[in-house]
């Protein structure tokens, strides 16, 4: 069989992909939205109502993006591995929409882990619609209830809201996607009972505004779960047909493909991952000697950890290399703990002080062109794959061994942080070439 | 199916066969219907007579509370496909790990009641609160 194609020299039907040469959608938290972004998100809520008004079934209306949730169109997951996967492409759709009529509008979240009660873009009685000159209502304070009534809140307290935030930040120390989806969803339907009213219920809650921004904030929790967990695979239980009417899981779990990014929340600093606090304080520099040489040498003492009183019952403790650079060998780092003189003769199976073994996939030999190896910096609209000497934050769980030396008493004041170097035979590599720029203990 | 009401005492689990060496635990409703209500399920070990007065903070009983987004019933009929899909039966996932853990540790117990106690959002108690399923399970891994 052959196929042959004609193409029209101007033709519109093939339309280049929007997020393209530094198009990405960068969203922001509400409170760090700008008046003119405040304006943008506010107008283009209120002519997607517009749209609704004038047609109920219209397909860039308010009414209709709503009804993919609950009523009337019921497509959402929730109680399913899906749960996450599904709520992605519907808040890159409704931003899709609202840039159709704004452009250059983003999705803002409403991080309800710091910021205790809902942010006054949506509970301003008015604002003054610059395409208009008139005072009118607030579009994010309510929407008709499916062409009906106002959406209605009843929000609950500040104190019952801040309980929500450990939750948030233990679902994202989850190694699975299969542990990460149900743990932030728990959460997420406490925040909608929370919120109250129309927020309550799956049937109606999209139809207040409010529910973008909230879900729009679930959505960073998951780009954070998967940036922390780069090595994590899909769910192998999710039928296609749950992710009506949106794209494959293999187009929707790589959010880095889809064109936009979340900017973290500065002053005060996010507080999304307030639960994963390092608790050493002394120890949390390189050593002097470490920081004096450009790479690791086996042997050596990299740190020392003050870790005063841990409560046994902690839920994850793990050692984090900080701004690694990933190395061009292959090689094996065990990591002990109160073994200063600790080398490749130190014992690791049943001895106490053995934390666990970091092992590194080395790029081997460079078989490119010349300047192949040699990252060169890139701005954030770059949206080609890392470079693979690009710095990288490796973790190693050591949960297990830590909880059993804390239980059995063990004195981690300055205790020190030894780090061995071998290959795959259990031989020690004095010189590895291994460079990271920060080396802790974060205990969760 | 019978809907569950709340304080009752749904299952026994052998806790000896547990061990406390694990990653994760959670309480597992299996076929669960996912209810028409939004409510908050507060889960038990060995506490028969929980109720919504029963403490939560600092008692070494509570595992943990599953919150359930109900899919609301007040706006009238869903379209009849849709309606399905929101009643196929799930399986909800509760993390219990840490609570699990410390319960275990302290408790030293073999066969222990769970009991659920469904509390609307301000912690008043909900007898009927319409949800079904088919198992709870207690799973460590």
């Amino acid at each position: 069989m052959a196929i042959v194609t004609a193409l029209a020299p101007n033709r519109r039907s093939f339309v280049a992909k929007k997020k393209v040469g530094g198009q990405i959608t960068i969203r922001k938290d509400v409170r760090d939205m700008k008046d003119q972004d405040v304006i943008n998100f506010r107008a283009a809520i209120s002519m997607m109502a517009a749209r609704s008004a004038n047609v109920q079934t219209d397909t860039l209306g308010y009414q209709f993006l709503a009804s993919y949730h609950g009523i009337w169109q019921n497509l959402c997951q929730h109680g399913t591995p899906a749960f996450a996967l599904w709520h992605r492409p519907y808040m890159l759709a409704f931003e899709q929409t609202m840039q159709d009529l704004v452009p250059g509008v983003y999705l803002p979240y409403w991080d309800w882990t710091s910021q205790f009660e809902i942010p006054s873009i949506f509970t301003d009685a008015t604002w003054t619609n610059p395409a208009t000159g008139n005072v009118e209502p607030n579009p994010l304070l309510a929407q008709p209830m499916n062409g009906g009534a106002p959406t209605q809140r009843d929000p609950g307290t500040a104190a019952d809201l801040q309980a929500f935030a450990p939750l948030v930040a233990q679902a994202l120390l989850d190694s699975t996607y299969d542990a990460f989806s149900p743990d932030l969803e728990n959460p997420h339907n406490q925040l909608h009972m929370w919120v109250g009213g129309d927020m309550g219920s799956v049937s109606t809650a999209a139809f207040d505004p409010l529910f973008f921004a909230h879900h729009s904030f679930i959505e960073y929790a998951f780009c954070q779960w998967q940036d922390a967990h780069p090595a994590a695979s899909p769910p192998g239980d999710v039928p296609p047909s749950s992710l009506t009417p949106w794209a494959s899981l293999a187009e929707l779990w790589n959010y880095h493909s889809l064109g936009y990014q979340y900017e973290q929340y500065s002053p005060p600093p996010l507080n999304l991952t307030g639960a994963v606090q390092p608790v050493p304080t002394a120890g949390n520099s390189l050593d002097a000697a470490v920081l004096d040489r450009p790479t690791l040498a086996s042997g050596d003492t990299v740190t020392h950890f003050s870790l005063g009183e841990i409560d046994p019952e902690f839920h994850r403790a793990e050692v984090r290399f900080e701004g690694l650079t990933p190395p061009k060998d292959s090689f094996t780092v065990r990591v002990y703990v109160n073994e200063p003189k600790a080398n490749a003769k130190t014992k690791t199976n049943g001895n106490a002080n053995f934390l666990g073994a970091q092992g590194f996939f080395g790029h081997g030999q460079c078989f490119g062109d010349a300047g192949h190896c040699d990252p060169k910096p890139r701005d954030i609209y770059d949206m080609r794959p890392k470079h693979h000497y690009d710095p990288v934050k490796v973790r190693l769980d050591v949960t297990r061994p830590l909880r059993a030396l804390v239980a059995a008493g063990a004195k981690l004041d300055d205790a020190p942080v030894t780090l061995v170097v071998v290959d795959s035979k259990g031989v020690e590599i004095p010189e590895c070439g291994l460079h990271f720029e920060g080396f802790s203990l974060a205990i969760s | 199916m019978a809907s569950l009401r709340s304080g009752a005492q749904v299952a026994t689990v052998p806790l000896d066969k547990l061990g406390t060496d694990f990653e994760r635990g959670e309480v597992r409703f299996d076929g669960l219907t996912l209810p028409g209500r939004s409510f908050n399920l507060r889960v038990f070990v060995d506490e028969p007579g929980a109720n919504a007065q029963t403490p939560t903070e600092g008692n070494p009983h509570y595992l943990g509370t599953q919150s359930f987004f109900g899919a609301g019933t007040e706006h009238g009929e869903l379209d009849p496909g849709a309606r399905n899909r929101q009643l196929e039966p799930t399986q909800i996932k509760l993390n219990v790990t840490d609570k699990l853990r410390a319960f275990i540790r302290q408790a030293g117990k073999k066969n222990v009641p769970i009991t659920v106690v469904a509390v609307d959002r301000d912690g008043n108690e909900i007898p009927d609160p319409g949800l079904s399923f088919e198992g709870l399970s207690l799973v460590t891994s």
